[in-house]
């Protein structure tokens, strides 16, 4: 058994690795520019003076080394061999994208960088400029759009523009830009299909990501950078409360059911219940949820109807007796937790009776009758300590099931719990919460399933544990 | 007529005795209708005419839309006047409402058993309207299409996943799939590098402007890597074999699928990706595929051991031939009834994303937007009960036809 148990949970490790990095990768994916989240405002703007964008940059800058923002986000990348190695040290990203835009479209990153660098000192140039015109703001327009503008005919069309105003220019930077962009437009673009291996190291953003999970600490929100486990751990318990609810109500009367209905299966009460189970089973708990919080929240209906307060978990009156508190907390909760029973009662009622019944037709309960034990002895001690094994199992479907359905069931009712905080989150893109909350219920899964497969393995004794056979077969 | 054969095969023994059952006569009728509205839901529900005379010629408008989409005519404008003299004998669709037209008078949820600011019963919203006076059931009748579509396409990709890997995993286990070494070699390095152009020629190809250059370029690495592999069987490097553990690697990942919860993970995904159609079905696919492929698998572990791949092996036919060819047919009855029940959960996992606002884009109308809509406003229970027991009925028929597959073909 101890073998066993070591076995499973050094497989744990690989999977929990294989795990955060699928939830890492999805994160990639995001849209949007974490740091400038962070920091509450955009750093560019139309008006904004040469100083003003420094000092934010500056702001930029330690904000994104605070949390690892400006470092490469995995051990290694590959990339088309024009790329340079150090892509991830540009700051901001949209500096990074406009870069990155640039290499897929001419080859050499060399110069790429001399025509990026020459168009922002053409503009520093012209802002440094005493005496301004009238053309002053057009220009620093053109200039702004000159520094996003990726495509030939693009640059082309706007370089054509400011070589009207070419009586503005103190410098020669304007023809330096114009030499620095036609060696740029004429490079090979070659090397972009030839691949290109870099190893990153171990400082990069994945394993900064990773190593701070382990030591509890799952990064910080976009919106107001309080810790994530902070955000989740506040809104757990409401979660919690509602899933072991639903799952100790299913588990209590779907068993019961179950049992009717492979005890008395020529029972009309059985066949009824059979057909309202298949629908049970096929109700999603969200439409069960709005149907709720339409007919029997609100007095729309008739003054009759408005049974149940309509959304939250209650709050209690001060001095409170823990009767009072109960009855506000059930009151509340009685809607959320019947539409989420209903489809989970119905898959343990369904599972329970196929199994009981297989298990019921065995020749040794034939054997228990025949000998004299009683009926509740035979169904409950012999026939359903073997029939229940399957339920064990069902436990890895139906958990992750819960906490998903849970989602729309929180937000339909108003719960502040880990669903709803998730919603708010992806609402908001503040994508450290979101891809933290996937990482702690995946991780809460996989030790629950782990939980099942060792109960398993230590309630039936006709499991190998001894290691000879692979654990899957 | 055709003459029967005297040996039925098992698909027409099994869909014999499968229609002897009430229930699965009636979900069949039910997934029918819902193909037919798919197909030719434009027919039934639909703001344009049938049929109509523009200064005296026949015209067809809706058919001609039809034949338009796939290029063969050309369209009415969108902005066409049908209330225009020039139209005449006009013949209307039996609900003259498209799902996204706005009837203004009725805006403001119009309930179906109230008053409706109509000309005659022939305008009637059967079952109301919503805050923008958009008719409910034309409504449905085109969410039938995007659940069928989205369901489809979504538990094709995961059906395809699901059977190659459950399939190859149960027949050659850890120690059957092997290799020689140059073989190896040159399929892992030919996929990266396969991978690798994947990604970089559209690159490279899309500010030159030669799209078809792609194309050519694509089948030409395709002919050179037949024809490296046919060079590579010579063995050139050695019979060394090497064995692919792909049992291990299957459930491993079916493993660290699983871990996650499903729902949550179409959400962010869901989140991540601007919405579309196929951007669903592609989310339903990927997240669908493991238990298909566990199924599959458990099937083929049985199967192996049967007298016929035995012989088939004695025989000496290629490994490859077998799985395919005398294995895998096998297998696909029993992965049918997992690819049933899944299409009940694509149409929910749809109605769900919908639900929640991160399904479909706004243009396009579906159940579960109207599930949405209901939440803002309590009193039109019209708009949550009946998109909702479409979507209940769907998922009903599904499972019920899965649940009988499952005790028709003696499943556990």
């Amino acid at each position: 058994m101890t073998r066993y148990v070591l076995k499973r949970l050094l497989l744990l490790v690989p999977t929990l690795i294989i795990i955060s990095m699928i939830t890492f990768g999805l994160s990639t994916l995001t849209s949007g520019d974490p740091v400038e989240q962070m920091l509450g405002y955009s750093i560019y703007g139309d008006e904004m003076t040469q100083q003003e964008v420094d000092a934010n940059l500056k702001q930029y800058q330690l904000i994104a080394q605070q949390y690892h923002y400006d470092l490469p986000s995995f051990y290694f990348s590959i990339s088309p061999a024009n790329y340079p190695d150090t892509l991830h040290r540009i700051i901001p990203l949209s500096e990074k994208q406009y870069v990155t835009q640039l290499l897929k479209i001419y080859g050499d990153w060399s110069a790429i960088d001399k025509y990026q660098k020459s168009i922002a000192q053409w503009r520093n140039d012209f802002l440094q400029k005493e005496r301004k015109t009238n053309n002053y703001s057009s220009i620093i327009h053109i200039l702004n759009q000159l520094n996003q503008a990726t495509s030939e005919i693009e640059i082309e069309n706007l370089l054509q523009q400011l070589s009207t105003f070419d009586e503005e220019w103190t410098t020669d930077q304007p023809a330096i830009t114009h030499k620095l962009f036609v060696k740029m437009k004429s490079s090979s673009r070659k090397k972009i299909l030839i691949p290109k291996f870099t190893w990153h190291g171990f400082n990069n953003q994945y394993h900064h990501w990773f190593g701070g999970i382990l030591k509890g600490d799952f990064g910080y929100s976009l919106r107001d950078r309080k810790p994530v486990i902070q955000k989740i751990w506040m809104s757990l318990p409401n979660t919690l409360w509602l899933n072991i609810m639903t799952l100790i109500i299913a588990l209590v009367a779907g068993v019961g059911f179950g049992v009717y209905m492979s005890t008395h299966p020529e029972n009309w009460g059985s066949k009824i219940l059979m057909t309202k189970l298949y629908a049970w089973l096929a109700i999603p708990s969200f439409w069960l949820a709005s149907l709720f919080i339409i007919f029997l929240t609100t007095n729309d209906y008739g003054a009759w109807t408005n049974l149940f307060p309509s959304g939250g978990i209650g709050s209690f009156p001060p001095g409170a007796s823990f009767l009072k508190k109960i009855m506000i907390r059930s009151s509340h909760l009685f809607l959320p937790v019947l539409s989420m029973v209903l489809p989970t009662l119905a898959i343990i009622a369904i599972q329970v009776r196929r199994s009981l019944s297989a298990e019921l037709q065995k020749t040794y309960i034939k054997t228990a009758v025949l000998k004299g034990v009683s009926h509740r002895s035979v169904v409950w001690k012999h026939g359903m300590r073997n029939a229940l094994f399957p339920l064990i199992t069902l436990f890895g479907t139906v958990l992750p099931g819960l906490i998903g359905g849970s989602v729309a069931i929180e937000s339909i009712f108003n719960i502040p719990g880990m669903g709803q905080l998730l919603l708010v989150s992806i609402v908001g893109k503040d994508w450290p919460i979101v891809f933290g909350i996937l990482l702690i219920t995946a991780v809460l899964t996989v030790i629950s399933l782990l939980i099942a497969d060792l109960l398993y393995a230590r309630l039936d004794p006709r499991i190998d544990l001894t290691g000879k056979q692979s654990i899957y077969d | 007529m055709t003459k029967r054969q005297p040996y039925p095969s098992f698909w027409r023994k099994l869909y014999t005795r499968l229609n002897n059952k009430r229930i699965f006569r009636y979900a069949k009728r039910w997934f029918y209708l819902l193909l037919f509205l798919a197909v030719f839901g434009g027919y039934i529900a639909n703001d344009i005419p049938l049929y109509c005379q523009y200064n005296g010629q026949v015209q067809f408008p809706i058919f001609q839309k039809t034949l338009s989409s796939f290029g063969y005519s050309t369209p009415f404008n969108e902005m066409t006047n049908w209330d225009d003299e020039a139209f005449t004998a006009k013949v209307y669709p039996i609900i003259p409402y498209s799902a996204r037209a706005i009837d203004l008078a009725n805006s403001g949820f119009k309930s179906p058993f109230g008053k409706q600011q109509i000309k005659s019963y022939r305008y009637r919203h059967w079952l109301g309207t919503d805050q923008i006076g958009r008719d409910v059931l034309s409504g449905m009748i085109s969410g039938a299409r995007i659940s069928i579509l989205v369901s489809l396409i979504g538990m094709g990709i995961a059906t395809i996943i699901g059977l190659f890997l459950g399939s190859m995993s149960g027949f050659y286990g850890n120690r059957r799939l092997k290799f020689s070494f140059g073989q190896m070699a040159f399929l892992s390095i030919g996929l990266l590098l396969f991978s690798w152009l994947f990604y970089a020629l559209p690159i490279y190809f899309s500010e030159n402007g030669i799209a078809q250059y792609r194309a050519i370029v694509g089948l030409g690495l395709l002919v050179l890597f037949i024809l490296l592999w046919k060079v590579v069987q010579l063995n050139p490097l050695g019979k060394q074999n090497i064995f692919i553990p792909i049992d291990s690697m299957t459930i491993f990942s079916l493993e660290a699928f699983g871990a996650i919860p499903k729902l949550l993970l179409v959400l962010v995904i869901g989140a991540l990706f601007p919405p579309s159609l196929f951007v669903i079905a592609f989310i339903i696919g990927i997240t669908h595929w493991p238990s298909i492929t566990r199924f599959t698998r458990s099937e083929m572990l049985k199967i192996k051991e049967k007298e016929y791949i035995l012989s088939a092996q004695m025989q000496q036919i290629p490994q490859y031939l077998i799985l395919f060819r005398y294995a895998l047919p096998n297998a696909i009855g029993p992965a049918l009834i997992v690819i049933m029940l899944g299409i009940g959960e694509a149409i929910m996992v749809e109605a769900f994303l919908s639900f929640l606002g991160f399904g479909l884009p706004g243009d396009v109308v579906s159940w579960g937007q109207f599930l949405a809509a209901s939440r803002l406003h309590f009193s039109a229970w019209w708009l949550a009960v009946f998109p909702g027991l479409a979507i209940f009925l769907t998922i009903y028929a599904a499972n019920k036809m899965g649940e009988l597959l499952m005790e028709e073909m003696g499943q556990k």
